[in-house]
């Protein structure tokens, strides 16, 4: 799993029918420091989680897992709202 | 997902036999302003899409992940059709 955070929504009308329930969103992957790595990806929301939040989300075909249905495609879930993260200072 | 543009259709009649019946696209990859980037990806078409519209596209083994590419030898599957991007925390 990994951090990021949500910046931004894609609407679909047309879809593949498996996802219909399901809003797609955009998120920057960031670091346990809060700073931003790589590009933005576009995940699946399967919790209902909104822009400017800190989530975690799942890749590749364990990406489907999280849904109600057998097959999706779908490479990227968002599966988790952050409330806070502890790391130890080295 | 990635987030592309099709610019074109790949036709081949000779082709491994579990991929008969599939429409493939060109998808050139773009960023969120829609500006392109340099990669491209040959998907197969799961919801009716056409030339010059933007989509989303699902890569890896979740590629296979619809009735129709279920167990084939497909890596990048086109899964939506975007309507609108909102980009609300702008870099």
């Amino acid at each position: 799993m990994y951090l990021g955070k949500i910046i931004g929504t894609i609407w679909a009308t047309r879809k593949y029918e498996a996802v219909n329930n399901y809003k797609i969103q955009l998120v920057q992957p960031i670091n346990s420091q809060f700073q931003k790595v790589s590009s933005p990806i576009i995940a699946l929301d399967t919790i209902g989680a909104g822009p400017g939040e800190i989530i975690y989300y799942v890749t590749a075909s364990e990406a489907v897992i999280p849904l109600d249905v057998d097959m999706a495609p779908v490479d990227a879930s968002i599966v988790g709202i952050v409330d806070s993260i502890y790391v130890e200072k080295k | 997902m990635i987030l592309g543009k099709v610019i074109g259709t790949v036709w081949s009649t000779r082709k491994d036999e579990n991929l008969v019946g599939a429409k493939f696209l060109i998808v050139r990859q773009l960023n969120l302003d829609y500006t392109p980037k340099d990669s491209t990806v040959i998907a197969v078409d799961s919801v009716g899409a056409g030339v010059g519209e933007i989509v989303l596209v699902a890569q890896g083994s979740s590629a296979r992940q619809t009735t129709f590419t279920h167990n084939k030898p497909v890596d990048a599957v086109i899964m939506a059709i975007v309507d609108k991007l909102d980009v609300a925390i702008k870099e």
